[in-house]
């Protein structure tokens, strides 16, 4: 399959801010990507440098085989882009503004997408932008991009700005079809379950880890809480399948451990375990153990 | 790979829309001011008063007025000149110009509807071009009513300006206005806030005036352009410099404009 978004090196600096760092990316024509990380992780400026809003300082971005930079014009022609904060002329009705927005090219917009989100959310075509709620008017930025049939749309935090509406995604990423490349930012793993793609993991302007969210999660550290019917050996638990630091406490084993949690279950039942919680790394801490790896990996 | 052909036009008609307001206020000031012209032309035709009055103005205000020699305030030419070709029409249509380029970049910059524009299949050069382009058509409509008043009550009234005098004295206006909107809009490429590029304009307007008023007038767009005119006695090679300088400092613009971060 090809690679529909590409980025070699990719670097922005905002004066002596390192926004994105020497990120390197290939994403193939139809997946689904989630790029998550925490708030001025670089999310927001890597898809404006793939819409050319923002010129990178070094390196570069290719969609669709156009560069961004060179042939910026023809990336706008196969990419839709909805903002974190979307801002659309208050004074246009619904319709006006759909109707705009198509208007940049010359092949007719599926307005069939309008009919399978709107009416929904009680939206009606004579609407006044100025009228709607924020999550309204995103959601409405979101037809808009998706009814122009791009090959390739970047939506940044849209579960966000969506709120309750979560659904509007779903149902414009079916209406879109499976050809469709879809990249999205999150601040968290939720949009990932939406998308059902691969997760780039950023940090600080870098790539520190992508895959599934299962393997992401496998490959990360958690802590589980063991309980036995007597008190076990410290250095049976700490040779446990994955652990990597145990303290034990009565009968209670406390562990820190990567992997696959159920492994560690059925190895810690020969030792007659009783119960077991798990406590899955929280997006901070998958990051935060990914930086490490990444830092050591350099 | 089958690409759909961008279409051109579509930003420009996008704007001139958005500014349908600013042209009404503008089409409307005009209006009257020209209904106040032709109205007031009896009282000062012809009239020794108004002829005395003219050549008691200080020199730097009658050029500005359009009253060169010979053409007095109690002439039509001069009268039609001092009470709408000179000053009121070129003030207007350069305010409804300074509004229309500093919302089109500075503005929409400081909203995020320049973001979510530049997102679309356009170029930047495009969305400068076609803007200004939509800003001209704004002055244009603005200006014609007014125009039209005049002219017909010159024919109907006697003033004894012809209809192609005035619309030539407004054509020139708005080549004037051209200029500075063009000023405005590469200021306006560069920056996100709008209050700078119209504070610039409005400062840039004030100085071609007082330019046009001094001794060293025959450096002045506005000089150049208007009082050259036909209604103050003069040929369209100044006026033509001024359109060329606009079209240049428009490209200027577009350039500046493509180099820029949106963010």
């Amino acid at each position: 399959m090809q690679s529909v978004v590409q980025t070699e090196r990719l670097t922005k600096r905002f004066n002596s801010t390192t926004a994105i760092d020497e990120l390197s990316l290939e994403i193939q024509g139809g997946e689904r990507v989630s790029v998550v990380g925490q708030p001025g992780a670089g999310k927001s400026t890597l898809l404006r440098i793939l819409v050319d809003l923002i010129h990178p300082s070094g390196g570069r971005a290719r969609i669709a085989g156009f560069d961004t930079r060179r042939a910026a014009y023809q990336v706008r022609r196969v990419t839709a882009w909805v903002p974190d904060t979307v801002t659309l002329p208050s004074h246009l009705t619904v319709e006006e503004y759909l109707e705009r927005s198509a208007q940049f090219r010359r092949t007719d917009p599926n307005r069939a997408t309008r009919h399978h989100v709107l009416p929904r959310l009680d939206i009606a075509p004579d609407d006044r932008l100025g009228n709607l709620t924020s999550a309204e008017r995103h959601a409405v930025a979101m037809v808009a991009a998706f009814q122009r049939l791009p090959e390739v749309v970047l939506l940044d935090e849209p579960l966000a700005q969506l709120g309750s509406h979560d659904w509007v995604l779903q149902e414009l990423l079916e209406v879109a079809g499976p050809k469709t490349t879809v990249l999205a930012t999150a601040r968290d793993l939720g949009v990932a379950e939406h998308l059902k793609g691969p997760i780039v993991l950023i940090d600080r302007g870098s790539v520190v880890a992508t895959g599934s969210l299962d393997a992401l999660r496998k490959r990360a550290r958690h802590r589980s809480e063991l309980s036995f019917s007597q008190p076990p050996d410290q250095e049976w638990i700490a040779g446990l399948p994955g652990v990597m630091a145990s303290v034990v406490k009565g009968t209670t084993a406390r562990v820190l451990f990567s992997g696959d949690p159920e492994r560690l279950v059925e190895a810690a039942a020969s030792g007659g375990l009783d119960k077991a919680s798990h406590h899955e790394a929280t997006l901070n801490e998958l990051l935060s153990d990914y930086r490490k790896l990444a830092e050591r990996a350099r | 790979m089958m690409l759909a052909r961008a279409r051109v036009g579509v930003v420009a008609r996008h704007y001139l829309v958005d500014l349908q307001l600013y042209t009404a206020i503008c089409a409307a000031v005009l209006a009257l001011a020209g209904i106040a012209s032709v109205a007031s032309a009896p009282m000062m035709l012809g009239r020794s008063g108004a002829a005395n009055a003219a050549a008691r103005l200080p020199g730097p205000v009658a050029k500005l007025l359009g009253l060169a020699v010979g053409r007095s305030l109690d002439t039509g030419v001069g009268h039609l000149n001092a009470t709408f070709l000179s000053v009121v029409l070129p003030i207007a249509l350069i305010a409804l110009g300074i509004v229309g380029a500093a919302k089109a970049i500075a503005g929409a910059a400081a909203t995020g509807e320049l973001e979510m524009l530049a997102s679309q299949p356009v170029t930047r050069t495009q969305i400068v071009g076609e803007r200004l382009i939509a800003i001209v058509l704004a002055q244009i409509q603005a200006a014609l009513p007014a125009t039209i008043i005049v002219a017909v009550g010159s024919h109907l009234g006697d003033i004894g300006v012809g209809g192609l005098t005035v619309l030539g004295g407004a054509a020139r206006s708005i080549v004037l206005a051209a200029l500075i909107t063009a000023a405005v809009m590469m200021v306006s490429s560069v920056t996100s806030k709008p209050a700078v590029p119209a504070a610039i304009g409005a400062a840039l307007t004030l100085v071609v005036f007082l330019v046009s008023a001094s001794g060293a007038s025959s450096i002045s767009p506005a000089r150049l352009a208007l009082t050259s005119a036909p209604a103050a006695g003069g040929g369209w090679l100044g006026t033509a410099a001024v359109a060329f300088a606009s079209i240049w400092i428009t490209v200027i613009a577009g350039v500046a404009f493509e180099r820029r971060d949106i963010c």
